[in-house]
C-alpha cells in the first residue's frame, strides 16, 4: 500500500482525539521514517512522547527538530525548539549555551546574555566552577562592564584558591570604580571579599586605598594597619601606610615609615619620594629636591615621571622662578613632547633666565618658544624691547603700533580669562600693560573687576576710588568720576566718603544700572553714554578701534577681542549643546591665535576623552528592561542562590546592590542629560534626595552642583555639604564647609546657632575638643535648651577630666619612677 | 524620618507613593506637578526607560507653607513598581515620612497588590520602620475602568487596619488631592509634636 501522508496524519489526529497517544506516536514515527527532514514532525512526536512523560525520548526529537532547523538556517525555530528542550531538562545547560550562541549570532546580544547568565548561575549551584567561569567569561565578553560577573567570578576564583586570578579581576573593578569615583560602591564590593576573606593583605591594601579616596583616612588607616600586622616588612604596605599618615597629616610617623622602607632598601623611590614630599611640605625645598635627585631614572623607568612634574610643580610654587626646578621641569615635559606646557615652561624659564642676567640663554628660549607660537605675545615683546638684534628690524618700523596692538591684545586675553575665572593670567595681562603704561584706564579698570572677582572688596573700593580721582583730576572727566564713586556705593552701601564725595560734585548717590563689574566691553557701553569721549586719547587707545582698523587685523588673521570672545562664548554654547564637534572646531581656532588659551585648550582635552568614551565598546542595545526581567524572575524562581552563595548572607544583599547601583548609574546619566547645569533647585533637591537615600557622595556632588549654578546660596549648599560630610564620618571636609559659611556670610543668631551645633560636633569627632567646647558655648549662650547642647559640653568636660587626671598620673608615675 | 535644616530653618519631608507595577503612581504625581502653583513646586524629575516605566524613582518637590518658623517642604517620590527592582525599593524607602499606596482596582491586578502591600511591609522592616507606625493612606486608583474590585473587597484584602483610603482615577485627577493631603496631615501631625 503507498504511503499517503495526510491519511496518516488524519490518523494520528483521530488516534490523539481518543486519547490512544501510544498509537499515535507509532503512526507519527512511520511518517517521520519517510520524511526524516520535516522538523514539525519531530516536535510533533516530542509533544506527544511528552504526554506520555517519555521526557528522554521527547528531549531527543525536539532536539532532531532544532538540529533541522539550523541545518535549514531557520534560527529563531530552531531556537524555540531548544527552549522546550530546557524546559524539560532545566539541568541541561548545553542548551541554555547553545541557545545563546544562536542569540548572538543573530546580534540579540541581550537575549544571548540572558542565557549566559542563567547558565552561569545553574552551573555555580552545581558546583562546576570552571565551567561557571567559562560562560561568566562569556557575559563579559559581550558585556564588559557587568559589575556583578566580574564580582562573581573574583569571588569563585577565591572558593577556587587562585587569589591571584581573583586579584586580577579586583583591580580592574577597582579601576572601573575609580574611574566613575565611585569609591563608596568600591569600598562595599571590598567589604563584601574581605568578608570572604578577611586576611587578605591585598584587599586590606585596596580597602585603605579606597577609603582614603573616599576621604575617609581613618578608616583607611585602620585598613593598612590591619595588613601591616599580617606582614610587618611588606613594602608596598608600608608604602601605603606612610602614604595615608600624610594624608592625615602625621608626617612624623610616614617619616618613620619612609625611612623603615629605606633601611630595608636603601634604593626604594617610592620612599624617598615620601620623604622628599614631606620635605617639601615643612618648606624645605633644597632638601626636597636633593633627596630625589639620584632616583630620577627610577621615575623613568616606571613611567612616573608625571608625579614628578607635579612634585616639581608644587616645588616651584614654594620657590618661584627657581631655574633649578624650571630646567627639571622642561626636561619632563620634553621627555613626554607635552608642547603645551613645555611652552609654558620655557616662557617662565625665560623670564627666569632673564631676570639672572644669562640673555643667551633667554634669548634662545624666547626663540624656541616663537617656533612654536609665532605669535607668542610676551616672546615677540622681548625682542620688541630691543633684546635681541635679530628682531630689532622687523619690529622698530612699527614699534608704536605694535606696542598699541600688543597692550590690545593683553586687554582682550584679560577680558576673555576674566570671564573664565582664571584670575592668575588676568593678574599676569594687567600687570604687563600696567608695566607698559601705569595709567592704562582699561587694565585699572581690569584690575578692579578682577579684585571683585575675588572678593577683594576692600582692595577694589580703593581702585574705585583711586579711579575716580585719576578721572576727576587728570583726565577732567567728571561724569566718569562720578561713575566709579556710584559703583563704590555698589560694592559698600553707606560708604561715607564715597557719599561724601558725590555730594560735593551734586551727583546722586543712586548706583547706574550698569556700574558694577565692569570689563572693558561694557565700558565701551558706558562710553557711548558719554558725548566728548573721543577726546579721551587714552581711553580711544584701547576701545576705541576704527572699523577698518578692525577689518585689517581680521584680514591678518589676528582675531578682534570682540570676535575673539564672541567665538569663544559660541563654543561654549556649542559645547554645553553637546555640539562637540562644532565646539571643537572653534576652539582649535581659538588656540591658532592664542595657543595658550587655557579654557580652548581644557575644553578640547574633554572633548577629546568625552568622544573616547563614546567609541569605548557599547554596552549591547538589546540589553534593556527585559534583561533584567528575566534574570529576576529566574533568580526568584530558583529555590537557593544558585552559584552557592547561599552560605554568604551577604551575597544576596551585593546583588541588590548591583541591580540598585546599575539603575542608578542609568538614572544619573539621565539625570545629566535632562537637568542643566545651572538649575540650582533641581541639583539641590536631588543632593536632599540623595542624602535621604544613604547616597552620600551622590549628594556632596549634587550640593556641589547647585552651588556651581547660583553661588548666592553658599548657606543653602554648604550647610548641606557639611551635613552631609559628617554624616560619611568625614570630618575634616564638615569643619571646612561649614567654616567656610562663616567666612563668607554674617549670619544672624537664629541661623547661626544651628550651624555652629554641627560645628561644634565635627570638631569634637575630629578630636578637637576645645574648638568644640567653643562652639558648644557659643550655642549653649544664644539657646542653652537646643538640642543636645548641655550634654554635649558636659560629655566634653568629663572627658576633658579624665584625661587631665591621666596625665596628671602619668606625671606622677613618672616622677616616682625617676 | 523628617530632615531638618536649622540653620535654613527648613524641613524636608519625604512622602514615597508605592504600589505595584503601573498602578499610577507617576501619574499621581503628574497630576499634582500640572495642578500647582508652580512657585511652590520644583521641577518633577522623572525619568522613562525605554519602554515608558520608570527609571529608579520620579522626584517632585513641594512647598507647603511653615510650621513655627520652619518652612515645610514635601518631596514626592515613587518606587519602580516591577517586581525585581526591589533593590531601588529599598534605597527610595530609606529616611521615609509617609506612604501613599497606590492600588490597582482592576480584577487581575488584586494579587500584584497585595504582594506589593507585603513587600512594602518587607521593605520598611529593613530600614527599621513597621508600616503600622508609620503615616500611611491608601489610594485605590483606576476606579474609572470596568473590570474593577468592588471597593469592600479591596479595603478588606488591602486596608484590615482602616487607615484613611480614597478612591482615585489619577489620570483625572480624582482623589489624588485628597490622598495628598490626608498623608501630608499625617505627617505634619508627628512633626508637630516632634518640633519644640
Amino acid at each position: 500500500m503507498a504511503f499517503s501522508k495526510s491519511s496518516s496524519l488524519n490518523l494520528i489526529q483521530k488516534h490523539i482525539q481518543r486519547g490512544q497517544i501510544d498509537k499515535a506516536i507509532k503512526e507519527l514515527e512511520n511518517i517521520i521514517d519517510v520524511e526524516q527532514d520535516e522538523a514539525s514532525l519531530h516536535i510533533k512526536l516530542g509533544d506527544l512522547l511528552l504526554r506520555k512523560s517519555r521526557k528522554q525520548e521527547a528531549k531527543d526529537a525536539y532536539n532532531r527538530a532544532a538540529s533541522i532547523y539550523l541545518k535549514d538556517g531557520f534560527n529563531n525555530r530552531a531556537i524555540a525548539t531548544y527552549k522546550m528542550v530546557s524546559r524539560i531538562d532545566p539541568n541541561n545547560l548545553d542548551v541554555n549555551i547553545n541557545i545563546a550562541e544562536l542569540f548572538e549570532k543573530q546580534g540579540l546580544i541581550g537575549d544571548a546574555l540572558q542565557q549566559y547568565k542563567y547558565a552561569a548561575k545553574m552551573y555555580g549551584k552545581q558546583g562546576k566552577f570552571p565551567e561557571t567561569i567559562r560562560v561568566l567569561q562569556k557575559v563579559l565578553d559581550l558585556d564588559p562592564t557587568n559589575s556583578a560577573a566580574k564580582i562573581k567570578m573574583a569571588e569563585i576564583h577565591f572558593k577556587n584558591s587562585d587569589p591571584c586570578a581573583a586579584y586580577e579581576i579586583i583591580g580592574e573593578l577597582s579601576q572601573e570604580y575609580k574611574e566613575k569615583k565611585a569609591f563608596q560602591e568600591q569600598v562595599k564590593t571590598l567589604e563584601y571579599f574581605l568578608g570572604i576573606e578577611p586576611k587578605d593583605k591585598y584587599l586590606l591594601k585596596e580597602i585603605a586605598r579606597a577609603y582614603i579616596h573616599l576621604g575617609n583616612s581613618e578608616e583607611g588607616l585602620k585598613r593598612i594597619q590591619a595588613a601591616q600586622k599580617l606582614d610587618q616588612k611588606d613594602v608596598g604596605t608600608m608604602l601605603i601606610l606612610a602614604e595615608t599618615y600624610i594624608v592625615l597629616d602625621k608626617y612624623n610617623d610616614a617619616e618613620s615609615i619612609y625611612c623603615d622602607i629605606l633601611r630595608q632598601d636603601n634604593k626604594n623611590h617610592r620612599a624617598k619620594f615620601g620623604l622628599s614630599k614631606i620635605f617639601l611640605g615643612k618648606d624645605n625645598v633644597d632638601e626636597a629636591i636633593k633627596e630625589l635627585e639620584p632616583f630620577y631614572n627610577d621615575f623613568v623607568e616606571n613611567s612616573e615621571l608625571l608625579e614628578l612634574a607635579d612634585f616639581y610643580n608644587e616645588a616651584l610654587k614654594k620657590k618661584p622662578n627657581s631655574i633649578d626646578i624650571l630646567e627639571k621641569l622642561a626636561e619632563i615635559y620634553r621627555y613626554y613632547n607635552n608642547i603645551d606646557k613645555l611652552s609654558v615652561v620655557y616662557e617662565q624659564l625665560a623670564g627666569a633666565y632673564e631676570i639672572n642676567g644669562q640673555t643667551e640663554k633667554a634669548d634662545f628660549l624666547y626663540q624656541k618658544i616663537l617656533q612654536i607660537n609665532p605669535n607668542h605675545v610676551k616672546a615677540k615683546s622681548y625682542f620688541e624691547r630691543g633684546n635681541h638684534e635679530l628682531f630689532t628690524g622687523a619690529f622698530s618700523d612699527h614699534a608704536t603700533e605694535a606696542n598699541s596692538d600688543v597692550i590690545n591684545e593683553h586687554i582682550t586675553e584679560a577680558n576673555v580669562y576674566l570671564k573664565y575665572g582664571l584670575y592668575d593670567q588676568v593678574q599676569e595681562h594687567i600687570d604687563f600693560v600696567l608695566n607698559e603704561d601705569k595709567n592704562n584706564l582699561d587694565a585699572r579698570i581690569l584690575l578692579k573687576d578682577l579684585l571683585l572677582a575675588q572678593n577683594e572688596k576692600k582692595k577694589a573700593v580703593d581702585e574705585l576710588f583711586s579711579l575716580s580721582e585719576y578721572c576727576l583730576v587728570v583726565e577732567k572727566n567728571t561724569q566718569l568720576g562720578i561713575k566709579f564713586l556710584q559703583e563704590v556705593l555698589k560694592v559698600v552701601p553707606d560708604n561715607p566718603k564715597a557719599m561724601e564725595r558725590l555730594e560735593n560734585l551734586g551727583a546722586n548717590a543712586t548706583v547706574m544700572p550698569d556700574a558694577g563689574a565692569k570689563t572693558t566691553e561694557s565700558f565701551d557701553d558706558f562710553k557711548s553714554e558719554i558725548p566728548d569721549i573721543e577726546n579721551f586719547e587714552g581711553i580711544d587707545l584701547v576701545v576705541e578701534e576704527p572699523p577698518e582698523i578692525i577689518q585689517q587685523r581680521a584680514g591678518n588673521g589676528g582675531a578682534t577681542k570682540k570676535q575673539f570672545t564672541e567665538a569663544l562664548e559660541e563654543a561654549e554654547f556649542y559645547f554645553a549643546e553637546g555640539l562637540f564637534d562644532d565646539a571643537k572646531n572653534i576652539y582649535k581656532r581659538v588656540l591658532l591665535d592664542d595657543p595658550y588659551n587655557m579654557m580652548a585648550v581644557d575644553r578640547l582635552e574633554q572633548i577629546e576623552i568625552g568622544s573616547g568614551n563614546v567609541n569605548k565598546p557599547m554596552t549591547p542595545v538589546r540589553e534593556g528592561d527585559q534583561i533584567i526581567d528575566f534574570a529576576r524572575e529566574l533568580e526568584a524562581s530558583l529555590p537557593d542562590d544558585v552559584l552557592g552563595l547561599a552560605s554568604n548572607p551577604n551575597a544576596e544583599a551585593l546583588d541588590d546592590r548591583v541591580e540598585a547601583e546599575n539603575i542608578f548609574s542609568k538614572f544619573k546619566k539621565g539625570i545629566e542629560e535632562n537637568i542643566d547645569l545651572k538649575d540650582y533647585d533641581s541639583h539641590y533637591n536631588l543632593g536632599i534626595a540623595y542624602k535621604e537615600m544613604g547616597l552620600l557622595a551622590d549628594s556632596i556632588e549634587e550640593f556641589k552642583k547647585a552651588f556651581s549654578a547660583d553661588s548666592s546660596k553658599i548657606l543653602e549648599c554648604y550647610t548641606m555639604l557639611g551635613m552631609v560630610a559628617l554624616e560619611m564620618k568625614n570630618y575634616a571636609d564638615a569643619i571646612g564647609y561649614i567654616e567656610k559659611i562663616f567666612s563668607n556670610i554674617d549670619l544672624p543668631s537664629d541661623k547661626k546657632i544651628g550651624l555652629r551645633y554641627e560645628l561644634g560636633k565635627a570638631y569634637s569627632e575630629k578630636g578637637k575638643p576645645a574648638e568644640a567646647l567653643k562652639c558648644f558655648n557659643m550655642v549653649k549662650d544664644i539657646d542653652p535648651s537646643f538640642k543636645n547642647v548641655k550634654g554635649e559640653i558636659q560629655m566634653l568636660l568629663n572627658s576633658e577630666k579624665s584625661t587631665t587626671v591621666e596625665q596628671k598620673v602619668k606625671k606622677k608615675n613618672k616622677i616616682s619612677y625617676i | 524620618m523628617s530632615f531638618i535644616n536649622y540653620s535654613s530653618r527648613e524641613i524636608n519631608c519625604k512622602i514615597v507613593y508605592y504600589g505595584p507595577g503601573l498602578c499610577g503612581k507617576t501619574s499621581n504625581l503628574q497630576f499634582i506637578y500640572n495642578k500647582t502653583n508652580p512657585q511652590t513646586r520644583g521641577k518633577m524629575i522623572s525619568l522613562a526607560t525605554e519602554t515608558e516605566r520608570t527609571l529608579f524613582f520620579d522626584f517632585l518637590p513641594l512647598a507647603l507653607g511653615e510650621i513655627r518658623g520652619f518652612k515645610v517642604r514635601f518631596h514626592l517620590y515613587t518606587v519602580p513598581g516591577q517586581v525585581f527592582y526591589d533593590a531601588s525599593r529599598k534605597l527610595i524607602l530609606k529616611g521615609v515620612d509617609g506612604v501613599v499606596f497606590v492600588a490597582d482596582s482592576q480584577v487581575e491586578r488584586m494579587e500584584a497588590n497585595i504582594e506589593s502591600v507585603e513587600n512594602l511591609k518587607e521593605n520598611l522592616l529593613e530600614h527599621g520602620y513597621n508600616l503600622d507606625d508609620l503615616p500611611y493612606v491608601i489610594q485605590y486608583n483606576k476606579r474609572d475602568l470596568e473590570n474593577i474590585v468592588s471597593l469592600d473587597e479591596m479595603r478588606e484584602a488591602l486596608n484590615e487596619r482602616g487607615i484613611p483610603d480614597f478612591e482615585g482615577c489619577a489620570t483625572s485627577g480624582k482623589g489624588v488631592f485628597e490622598t495628598l493631603k490626608s498623608i501630608a496631615k499625617e505627617i505634619l501631625m508627628v512633626l508637630k509634636s516632634g518640633i519644640k
